[in-house]
């Protein structure tokens, strides 16, 4: 079992409110499997995704990460599991505006203290992956969105994780370049990477093995 | 993640608001130059005196009947009040064995005028000595001859007289075997002295010697033992061997207690001084100089850092986003503390350097342009270096946690 989650809750609080972003949510997810989440706006995708990947802890319930129950871990054993074991891939592409591509995709690896020069190779490989190395040496702010995109893909799998998450990562592109970063993520699954999707799309939830539908932060 | 990392991280960030960079180092750079200056300045000071002092003889001890730390200014009647000491007191030391000679002199009251013809110099020191006080004293001379003991034993009216006083009296005219009068007596000059600079800001070079019996004979207001506190007799003491000071110091002690009578739990009613009493004594005045100087430059080293710190918690407000995907791709608490402590502790340490470099540049301008040296010390650069890496660290650390603390979910979320 790669992933396992119990009765998972998540309560913000706003000033007074109380706000259950997820309620009693459990599923669990095998290795190398390819899932997709789905739900309107404001149902808790976006929320479980975070605590997927142990950005954020729930406020009641058990997750296991790897067999290893993240209540039980500290920030630092948390920051660990996310630069070796987790990719993540944002709607908004989160680059560093001001570093070119290359840095941006090297900077999971200089977390990790590899060497300059390892570190150069590893990164240039990922954006060959992802298609884009002739512009390595480009600022993102010089690349379109499904560029951006790819570039963000790429610093996702530089550490070589095991579990891809996406939080819409189409959400910001147009059809046609959401195809093709979707596609990306279809050839990351068929190398045996993990992937999970949150996306409201649902010919991008076909695409996926198992679909899990969130509604008000509850599974359908 | 390597420190090596951090610091180019620094740089690059703080390479991209440059002006806003230097404005906020502006605060410790003021401060670490003025502490270099001060430091430069005073060091140089210090080797000067240092020199000048050690110009004046080392291994000499000079007895007076009072001693320089008391001139602090605690009870100057007392003083005035105690007996002056005798040229026999000066006999007696020159018999003591660790003693190589002693000269005892007259410094008189100045005031009295010094002419020749219609030139006159004012406020010189007149000196009644014996010969010995030429070597004790390093006095050496540019022209003629020296006081001589014949000079003393005859109560002779000849007179030495510094370069200044040549000078100003003759201008380019050779003095030797001309008088002169002082204080209304006519004197023949038979030496000139060397220039020999000045020493706490006195003017060492405005001096007359003459012979003692005569400066006693003439100028004596009150009599060789009347109380007062100019017209005391000192008596220069030099030692055979500078390092055993100390032995001889307190051999004249006793010896002068015994002579002077002073009782047992007395203290004692005369001084006995050495070139370190004096030097610690100006040290004791820079000290508090020093010290004041410090205190003025650690308030523009805190008004700098309370700048980093400022500018530290906006750049966190603005990179909050950034903050937010570093720890998203697995950047631990302490990689965000460790960027941003970094990059406050380089804004204080370039600071730093600046300060240190305009420090020596401006102490260094400021030894051409007036009589004060400049010592540029590894140690004071050292301290400038200290002070900014400090100031960075203690300034630095709170905004740095902050950005560290931050929720990473909501710091991603944050436009």
């Amino acid at each position: 079992m790669f992933i396992l989650a119990e009765n998972i809750s998540k309560i913000y609080t706003m000033g007074k409110c109380k706000i259950h972003a997820l309620r009693d949510v459990s599923f669990s997810v095998e290795n190398g499997e390819y899932v997709a989440v789905t739900g309107h706006s404001g149902s808790g995708k976006s929320t479980l995704l975070h605590i997927l990947g142990c950005f954020d802890i729930p406020t009641d319930g058990t997750y296991k990460f790897q067999g290893e129950n993240i209540f039980d871990i500290n920030d630092e054993e948390l920051s660990r599991i996310r630069l070796r074991e987790i990719g993540f891939v944002f709607q908004f592409f989160n680059l560093l505006p001001r570093i070119n591509v290359v840095h941006n995709v090297e900077l999971p690896l200089i977390y990790a203290g590899i060497s300059k020069k390892e570190r150069r190779e590893r990164a240039l490989s990922a954006i060959e992956r992802v298609g884009l190395i002739s512009r390595s040496a480009h600022n993102p702010q010089e690349l379109s969105g499904g560029e951006r995109q790819r570039v963000a893909v790429a610093r996702a799998i530089v550490t070589e994780p095991e579990l891809i998450l996406a939080d819409e990562p189409t959400g910001n592109l147009d059809s046609k370049t959401g195809e093709e970063i979707i596609a990306l993520f279809g050839d990351l699954h068929k190398e045996g990477k993990t992937v999970i999707i949150v996306t409201h799309e649902s010919s991008i939830a076909e695409k996926a093995e198992r679909v899990i539908r969130l509604k008000d932060g509850r599974i359908e | 993640m390597e420190i090596r990392e951090f610091l180019l991280l620094a740089l690059s960030s703080l390479k991209t608001n440059k002006l806003r960079s230097f404005l906020t180092t502006l605060g410790v750079v003021i401060g670490v130059m003025t502490i270099i200056i001060v430091v430069s300045l005073i060091q140089g000071l210090n080797a000067t005196v240092a020199k000048q002092i050690a110009e004046l003889g080392s291994g000499v001890i000079t007895v007076l009947k009072y001693s320089y730390t008391e001139l602090g200014g605690m009870d100057i009647e007392e003083i005035k009040d105690r007996k002056n000491l005798k040229i026999s007191d000066a006999k007696a030391i020159e018999k003591l064995e660790m003693v190589d000679g002693v000269a005892p002199s007259l410094v008189l009251a100045t005031g009295k005028r010094i002419e020749h013809g219609r030139e006159k110099v004012k406020q010189s020191n007149i000196i009644g000595t014996t010969s010995s006080y030429f070597d004790i004293q390093n006095y050496s001379l540019k022209d003629g001859r020296a006081i001589l003991d014949a000079d003393v034993i005859h109560t002779q009216k000849v007179v030495c007289i510094a370069d200044y006083v040549a000078r100003k009296l003759f201008g380019d005219i050779d003095p030797i075997g001309k008088d002169i009068k002082i204080g209304g007596y006519k004197f023949r000059v038979i030496g000139v002295l060397k220039k020999r600079g000045s020493l706490l800001g006195q003017n060492l070079d405005n001096t007359v010697i003459i012979p003692l019996s005569t400066a006693q004979k003439l100028f004596k207001p009150k009599g060789e033992y009347a109380a007062g506190f100019l017209n005391t007799l000192q008596i220069d003491v030099k030692v055979k061997d500078p390092k055993r000071m100390e032995k001889v110091v307190d051999e004249i002690r006793s010896l002068l207690r015994r002579r002077r009578g002073v009782s047992f739990d007395d203290p004692d009613d005369f001084g006995i001084n050495t070139p370190e009493m004096l030097m610690g004594l100006y040290k004791g005045i820079t000290k508090v100089a020093f010290i004041v100087m410090i205190g003025i430059s650690s308030i523009a080293l805190i008004v700098g850092g309370i700048g980093i710190m400022n500018i530290m918690l906006v750049s966190i407000t603005e990179r909050t986003r950034e903050i937010g995907i570093r720890r998203a791709i697995g950047a631990k608490k302490r990689d965000i503390l460790s960027q941003f402590l970094i990059e406050a502790i380089t804004l204080s340490l370039v600071g730093g350097i600046i300060g240190i470099i305009l420090g020596f540049s401006i102490a260094k301008f400021i030894a051409l342009l007036s009589p004060l040296p400049s010592v540029v010390s590894f140690w004071a650069a050292i301290l400038g270096f200290t002070f900014s890496c400090l100031v960075g660290i203690f300034f630095g650390i709170y905004p740095a946690q902050k950005a560290a603390n931050l929720n990473p979910v909501e710091a991603l979320r944050f436009e």
